[in-house]
């Protein structure tokens, strides 16, 4: 089940909130559990065993950690922390990248189980750290584990965010309206600039990349980066907007990227959770940026390894997690100073160019397209041609939408519009509602189309 | 104190064994993992009416379905060869068993408009849709048919797996 599906907006989500809202306080996390499990036993209803009993082993392992540093026993509780991650990482590891090539039995992956692994890992680490306190109270871990907003694709909520959150949030019409709001601005990126980019997209790639013209090359690579921010951009929006919706307040997993004037600003701005995550549990524990220049190269390229292979074990990802960690070990150590000096419009056009043809790398199916692909982008078979001048025709539109749609004005309108008082109201409620029709319309015609982020 | 302790152990290393169980059983109730389209197409296409379809492209795909045939570890398809005609193929061996979804709905909407297509004068073609279509998701392979043999298209589709 996918937040832009029709079933989800009308049939389970409207079921969930009556369901929440009867419930009184001490059940209502009863009830989202319950919620959220139906969520995720609708695909694949037999991984609910596996869910389950990754609820029980990391309670438990959280129990123990728990009560083997009240005792002091570090090297125990150390010895728990290890083996608990290790399995964690074993399991990802066999879902992602064994069950389906070596099995002789074809096993699918279980919906969100990069993203619930990676809460389950910052759990173990933040309790170990003392930065949260172990739960005693397993409806409320299963539901930081299983919460269905945040289940198939983050945002990757660490436990320490959460926690407090899980024993007590308060749930107002506020709330309720700013969620509502954030849900449907998610929605209508998905429905109405995604799919839409995502049809030239998949047009000119189905193309083989060497009968591309530089211009239709640039084309696709250009409406696959819109589509992928607005793609996952609105699920992220939705994600949150749900949360919120249900009382929780999650971080932005997305502060308008494109607007970034280096690479590194770039990954602070684009999957927020999930460069959070490295950061706090890699990044800084090999010792960030402290122990000098060599071992702060080491590090970045030690992230950004890890970053790729976490996206799949194609070839492709593998090289885009090398392509950023040496693109940030020239941006924040080799070329800093000269970075520096560049105008302001330079250093976003370059940031620019290096993220788009990142995402090249990142969807093509193997190298060879790739640098095809990246061949033909940087002139090797000629400007323009009859293919792409049709596409560019088609769809010149709505990437002129999607580039004004990465502008943060739409936003702070449209809070303004909101907080505005009496006069602008209806206004903003007749347009909301144009916006939820519209996607409902879009939904309805178009054929449908999952969340690029939920294959990971 | 000591007695949390053992029991935590104790459910850390049930749930583990547990687990592993799971991954076992799973294993063994999965479908086949690798098996080549072509020959799931040699034991399907021969049971269409000859003449009746063409094999086409992968932008076929993408102008009949939607689908994007670069997502997919493979596709096959075979669609009427006249405006008239509704016999049609789909075999698809996806990347993840969760992209299943997204091409069942891709295949709905292709027989949703199919019918509408034909709906008020094209008779034996509604009939056809409405009586002789099947679609069959098993584990990573995706079946869709309109055929006067799809029980049979279906059938032998099975066995493969």
């Amino acid at each position: 089940m996918a937040f832009g599906n029709l079933f989800f907006i009308f049939g389970f989500l409207p079921v969930s909130l009556l369901l929440y809202f009867a419930m009184p306080w001490k059940l209502k996390n009863t009830m989202l559990l319950l919620c959220s499990l139906v969520f995720f036993a609708w695909g694949n209803p037999v991984y609910l065993f596996l869910l389950l009993l990754l609820v029980v082993f990391h309670y438990l392992s959280g129990r123990e950690l728990e009560l083997l540093l009240t005792q002091r026993n570090e090297k125990r509780a150390r010895l728990v922390l290890v083996s608990a991650v290790a399995f964690d990482l074993l399991l990802l590891c066999f879902f992602k990248y064994v069950a389906g090539y070596v099995s002789s039995k074809a096993l699918p992956m279980p919906i969100g189980v990069s993203y619930f692994t990676f809460s389950l890992l910052s759990f173990l680490f933040d309790v170990y750290r003392g930065n949260a306190a172990a739960p005693h109270n397993i409806i409320d871990f299963g539901l930081y584990t299983a919460f269905f907003p945040k289940l198939v694709s983050g945002p990757i909520v660490r436990y320490c965010e959460m926690e407090a959150q899980l024993k007590r949030r308060r749930v107002t019409w506020e709330q309720f309206g700013r969620g509502s709001r954030k849900f449907l601005v998610g929605l209508s990126k998905k429905v109405l600039l995604a799919n839409t980019l995502g049809n030239t997209f998949n047009s000119l790639s189905a193309l083989p990349a060497g009968e591309l013209s530089a211009s239709g090359a640039w084309l696709c690579a250009l409406s696959y980066s819109l589509m992928l921010y607005f793609d996952f951009g609105g699920y992220s929006d939705m994600a949150i907007g749900l949360a919120e919706i249900f009382g929780f307040h999650f971080e932005e997993n997305f502060n308008y990227p494109y607007l970034s004037g280096t690479v590194a600003e770039f990954w602070r701005r684009w999957h927020i959770s999930l460069g959070t995550w490295f950061k706090e549990y890699v990044y800084i524990p090999l010792g960030g940026s402290r122990q000098g220049t060599p071992r702060t190269a080491l590090n970045l390229m030690v992230v950004w390894l890890l970053t790729g292979i976490w996206h799949g074990n194609g070839a492709c990802y593998l090289l885009w997690g090398i392509y950023y960690g040496l693109l940030l070990i020239l941006e924040k150590i080799v070329l800093k100073q000269v970075l520096e000096k560049l105008p302001g419009a330079l250093r976003h056009l370059l940031t620019l160019l290096c993220v788009v043809v990142g995402w090249v790398l990142f969807f093509s199916p193997d190298p060879v397209s790739a640098f095809t692909l990246l061949g033909r982008m940087f002139g090797t078979g000629g400007f323009l041609d009859p293919v792409a001048q049709y596409y560019w025709g088609s769809a010149w539109r709505v990437l002129l939408v999607g580039v004004l749609a990465c502008l943060p004005v739409w936003a702070q309108l449209g809070r303004n519009l909101m907080e505005s008082g009496r006069k602008w109201f209806p206004l903003s409620l007749v347009a909301y509602g144009a916006l939820f029709l519209l996607c409902i319309a879009g939904m309805m015609t178009d054929t449908y189309s999952t969340f690029l982020y939920a294959q990971f | 104190m000591k007695e949390k302790l053992i029991l935590c152990e104790a459910g850390r290393l049930a749930a583990v064994v547990l687990l592993i169980v799971l991954l076992f059983l799973l294993s063994g109730t999965a479908p086949q993992g690798d098996i080549p389209l072509e020959k799931l197409e040699t034991l399907t296409a021969p049971q269409l009416e000859e003449g009746a379809t063409q094999k086409g492209e992968g932008r076929m795909l993408r102008r009949f379905y939607g689908l994007n045939p670069a997502d997919y570890k493979g596709t096959v398809l075979y669609y009427p060869s006249t405006n008239m005609g509704v016999e049609e193929l789909l075999l698809v061996k996806l990347e993840d068993s969760a992209q299943g979804e997204t091409v069942q709905q891709a295949i709905n909407a292709r027989l949703a408009a199919q019918k509408e297509s034909f709906d008020g004068y094209g008779v034996e073609q509604t009939a056809m849709l409405n009586n002789n279509a099947v679609v069959e998701v098993r584990g990573c392979y995706v079946l869709f048919a309109v055929s006067e043999n799809s029980q049979k298209i279906r059938q032998n589709f099975l066995d493969a797996l």
